[in-house]
């Protein structure tokens, strides 16, 4: 490292260089990729992937998207309707990246004609007769199947369906659809609906709403540092530190994706968090430099000296924050969701160039600008610092209540984090009243839910014993209340078997012989089109799917359907059949189970992680204990909370731990740092009391400005609410923890650590 | 004058395109045609589906009989087109011992899940299509005339023109595009023949949706023609028994 000398020797020169290299990174950010698949996330081997991917080469697309259209108490059967869904219909089969529209436009129907079977179109033509409305409407009415798979009951409403390419970008998807569907809603109510819409265009919108809030919480941030700082050029220079890492380190992922081609580097949903971590990480090192630099400044009277002597102090306590955080985010590395790897790897880099830019650019730039030590900022106590006083005061006074009152409340919070339920149910995101919300809700009570579940038979689908199994196996799932509806080619070989045997209800049954099976697909091969099948069988009949239509479940439910379905195959089909679960519904399941599973043990090997560097430094195991302590009592609380307010535990409310550990860490290392300084420096009369002076200013206004995000609990989306009421209390916690055990711990440990130096 | 001269032209081009189409018509037609037809389906993954064929009056009456896939071995298919929009189609179902009438198809759709459709199979009825050389040229070292053909406004198409390569000197047609309503190219065929007698007989089309990129091969052996094929074969008693 530059020591402060030749820093002091060249400011200019060495702001220019730094300046310079985070332009460099920044060219970066034109090559970053967004990527909404949320199958991406998930491991290349694990089943539900493997077998989506295998379903997807051979069917195409099962990730569908709904618009529904019609209007509350009138039938949607009139001409001028189906004359609209038409248009649409059209005009979205147009779309490149849509491979089928379904909708009564496109319907084909089986009936028996002289005793044949005919397929035709359920609509021949854009303008139908009364008569041709009636027979459709007829047709549909003997067909439960498409009248749940296309209508609710009461026939206000019919869905169009869009099957989208494989590989689909869905913001593109969504972006090509909407400008199509919204001009008709002049004429007919038109929801949204589908895992591709959600993918494709709720991240806009929280982006949208996110933004504006981030803006305020930003605002509300910088002012609570100017009331602290009492300086726009300190704050200015926080901030900068702030800005530039965040450039570098988005630069940085797109250099990477460059250089590298790997998808861990994609810009998911998971890596949105990514800039509100670095950003509480930068600010907490910016503080620190800015406030050390006021005290010392305020003592020595020298602007020279007293950075010389800030940067000598915090040197070593910066880089170890830094450090510990960097191994903490990179022990993600080992994730089994692929962005995590490079979650933890990028955000490893911005928090190094924080640590760059704190410990260069800004002495740098603080020994250039001139400073008034009659100003205000230099002069007068900030709030905070008469609140630390405060507080040195009371746990100073009666040490052992404050640590029997946090152990109450570790044991509190332990009690209450075993509460904590995992869950991802998207339609939990959006509160009620939002345009999401009311689309889901809508598609759940009126069109049967949007989720989708799938299961993949291997085996010889035209078997008679096959498709009875399959057959069995859809009444099962249909049992469920959650599930609306379930489709399959056995259902197609009912409808074939009844219409060629002069349409008798008796007849909608499998067929007793292969054979009959064959001559059932031979007939429809002569006015039907194999490919009407392409999407439940595939060419060679030795794969076939059952697609499985629920309502929004949370994963807890999710979880249950798909393992009463397991065990309903396992009942049904022998070793010969491979059977495999897999859509959104189990994605969505495994997703979860491994965000948690990382996150644990991203929390775990943090802590390990933390506990021996600093046991390194510090050379000795009990600083290292002293380093982990408070912020794993924060994590507890911060789960203990959760617990308490029923906030589950999701992809998104799961980074709360890794802000707790980035935050928490820095808290405790400079508690330590100073705490060893003090004692270097044979301080030892009220040591613990003076280091809470000293370090509790810089840590209560790095965690009150961190605060600010609880502007974010005005988000209309509940995840970004919870990280804003979460944020507040991570801060709360992990800064209190520090000063709360750490001050009166040290306090009983005081002659220890006075032997240990 | 230019604009006469023009009309004039275009008139005498119209007029050529209409009889090479008439010439082709009147091609000497073989009465009755036996052959062992395979068509070839090369699509993810391809299948192949065989009968043994008899035709009569230039296609108007068949009857076929599926000899593989085993699976739809002993199917068989009866047709006698009456006029254009009442065929007379049967077809003998043996895992259901049923005969069963086929209603008339709509032209555009698959034939048997195969890259051709209905309106493909059937015979291109001059006086229904507007015709047009376009110009001469060589396909394969063979003198050809390139000739578009419009279908008519009344005419029920699934295209809006095709574009053929006639043999000069054999006057048949050795490749086609066809053109969906768009105006895009959507199917090419190529033909290839086999002399029997004085009759040329097309052994292999090849047919490749260049939408889709899936093609079929259909090819036609053991041909025997005029073998005296009598009308009474072309009865449904005849489906349940395969001729073999």
């Amino acid at each position: 490292m530059i020591d402060i000398q030749t820093l002091l020797r060249y400011p200019k020169r060495l702001i220019s260089i730094l300046l310079i290299m985070t332009v460099f990174f920044s060219f970066g950010i034109n090559w970053l990729y967004i990527d909404d698949d949320m199958m991406k996330m998930l491991p290349e081997e694990i089943s539900s992937r493997v077998s989506w991917e295998e379903i997807q080469d051979e069917f195409g697309n099962v990730d569908l998207m709904f618009v529904t259209v019609g209007i509350e108490n009138k039938s949607i059967f009139t001409q001028k309707s189906l004359e609209t869904i038409w248009d649409i219909t059209n005009a979205l089969n147009k779309i490149e990246i849509v491979d089928e529209v379904m909708s009564i436009s496109t319907l084909q129907k089986i009936e028996s004609s002289n005793g044949f079977m005919d397929v035709s179109d359920l609509q021949s033509e854009r303008s139908i007769t009364d008569n041709e409305l009636k027979l459709i409407q007829q047709y549909i009415n003997k067909n439960p199947k498409i009248l749940n798979q296309f209508f609710d009951r009461n026939f206000f409403y019919t869905n169009i369906i869009i099957r989208p390419i494989v590989n689909v970008n869905n913001n593109e998807l969504v972006n090509a659809i909407l400008p199509i569907t919204q001009p008709f809603s002049s004429q007919l109510e038109v929801h949204y609906s589908g895992q591709p819409y959600l993918t494709g265009y709720v991240p806009e919108l929280i982006q949208k709403d996110v933004s504006i809030l981030m803006r305020i919480g930003i605002g509300i941030m910088i002012l609570i540092l100017l009331a602290n700082l009492k300086s726009f050029k300190a704050v200015g220079m926080v901030l900068s530190v702030i800005l530039l890492s965040l450039i570098a380190m988005m630069g940085f992922m797109g250099w990477m994706l460059k250089l590298t081609g790997s998808n861990i580097f994609y810009f998911t949903l998971v890596n949105s968090s990514m800039p509100i971590i670095l950003l509480t990480i930068a600010n907490s090192d910016g503080v620190h430099v800015i406030a050390k630099f006021f005290k010392e400044f305020r003592n020595r009277k020298n602007k020279r000296k007293a950075l010389e002597e800030t940067v000598k102090q915090l040197n070593l306590p910066i880089f170890l924050t830094s450090f510990t955080t960097i191994i903490a985010f990179l022990t993600l590395i080992s994730a089994p969701i692929n962005p995590l790897i490079g979650y933890g790897i990028t955000l490893g880099f911005g928090i190094f160039w924080a640590w760059i830019l704190s410990t260069l650019f800004l002495p740098a730039i603080i020994y250039l600008t001139h400073w008034d030590i009659h100003s205000k900022s230099m002069s007068e106590e900030s709030f905070i610092e008469k609140f630390v006083h405060f507080l040195n005061k009371i746990i100073f006074n009666s040490p052992k209540l404050i640590l029997t009152f946090c152990l109450i409340v570790g044991i509190t919070a332990g009690y209450f984090s075993n509460k904590v339920r995992v869950d991802v149910d998207f339609k939990s995101f959006f509160g009620k009243g939002t345009i999401i919300r009311d689309g889901m809700d809508f598609m759940d009570e009126k069109m049967g839910g949007y989720l989708n579940m799938v299961v993949k038979i291997e085996d010889d689908i035209k078997s008679p014993e096959i498709l009875q199994n399959i057959e069995l196996l859809q009444t099962e799932i249909e049992k469920n209340d959650d599930i609306s509806l379930s489709f399959s080619i056995a259902d197609v070989v009912k409808q074939m078997h009844r219409s060629i045997e002069d349409d008798n209800p008796n007849f909608e049954t499998i067929p007793d012989s292969v054979d009959k099976v064959n001559n059932l697909f031979f007939v429809y091969s002569m006015s039907g089109d194999d490919d009407d099948f392409s999407t439940i069988v595939n060419e060679d009949y030795s794969e076939g799917l059952i697609n499985v239509r629920l309502k929004s479940v949370s994963t807890e439910v999710a979880n249950g359907i798909v393992k009463n379905t397991e065990i309903k195959i396992s009942q049904l089909f022998n070793e010969s059949s491979k059977v495999t679960i897999t859509g959104i519904l189990v994605v969505i399941r495994d997703m979860a189970i491994l965000l948690v599973k990382s996150s644990l043990l991203n929390i775990f090997s943090a802590i390990i992680f933390i506990y021996f560097i600093s046991w390194y430094f510090f050379k000795s195991a009990i600083w290292g204990f002293l380093a982990v302590l408070p912020l794993s009592f924060a994590v507890l609380l911060n789960y203990g909370i959760m617990g308490f307010l029923d906030i589950k535990l999701s992809h998104v409310t799961a980074i709360l731990s890794s802000i707790i550990i980035g935050v928490g860490v820095d808290f405790a290392i400079h508690f330590i740092a100073q705490y060893r300084e003090q004692l270097n420096n044979g301080v030892v009369k009220n040591i613990s009391q003076n280091v809470i002076t000293d370090v509790g200013f810089p840590i209560f206004l790095d965690a009150g400005s961190n605060m600010a995000f609880i502007a974010l609990i005005f988000s209309a989306f509940a995840p970004v609410k919870y990280i804003g009421i979460l944020m507040f209390f991570a801060m709360v916690s992990s800064s209190l923890s520090t000063i709360l055990i750490l001050g009166p711990v040290t306090y009983f440990l005081k002659n220890k650590l006075i032997e240990k130096q | 004058m230019k604009t006469i001269i023009l009309i004039f032209i275009s008139f005498l081009f119209s007029q050529t395109g209409l009889e090479i189409a008439t010439l082709m018509n009147n091609n000497p037609k073989p009465l009755d045609v036996k052959s062992d037809i395979t068509l070839t389906l090369i699509k993810k993954k391809s299948k192949s589906l065989s009968f043994r064929s008899i035709m009569k009056d230039n296609g108007k009456k068949q009857i076929m009989w599926f000899t593989s896939p085993p699976a739809d071995k002993g199917i068989a298919f009866l047709k006698i087109e009456k006029d254009e929009k009442s065929d007379d189609m049967r077809m003998w179902l043996p895992a259901f011992k049923k005969i069963r009438r086929i209603s008339s198809k709509k032209k555009g759709d698959s034939f048997m899940g195969s890259d051709l459709s209905y309106e493909d199979l059937y015979t291109r009825e001059i006086n229904v299509y507007i015709f047009k050389l376009l110009r001469e040229e060589k396909l394969n070292e063979e003198l050809c005339y390139v000739l578009e053909s419009i279908p008519n406004k009344d005419l029920k198409s699934d295209y809006s023109k095709h574009i053929s390569w006639i043999s000069k000197e054999k006057l048949i047609p050795l490749k086609e595009e066809s053109f969906n309503k768009k105006g895009v190219l959507q199917k090419k065929k190529t033909f290839s023949y086999k002399q029997i007698l004085n009759y040329w007989i097309a052994e292999k089309i090849v047919v490749l949706n260049v939408e889709t990129k899936y093609s079929t091969i259909v090819t036609m052996e053991n041909i025997e023609i005029n073998s005296n094929v009598q009308d009474n074969i072309f009865h449904e008693k005849n489906l349940k028994r395969l001729p073999f």
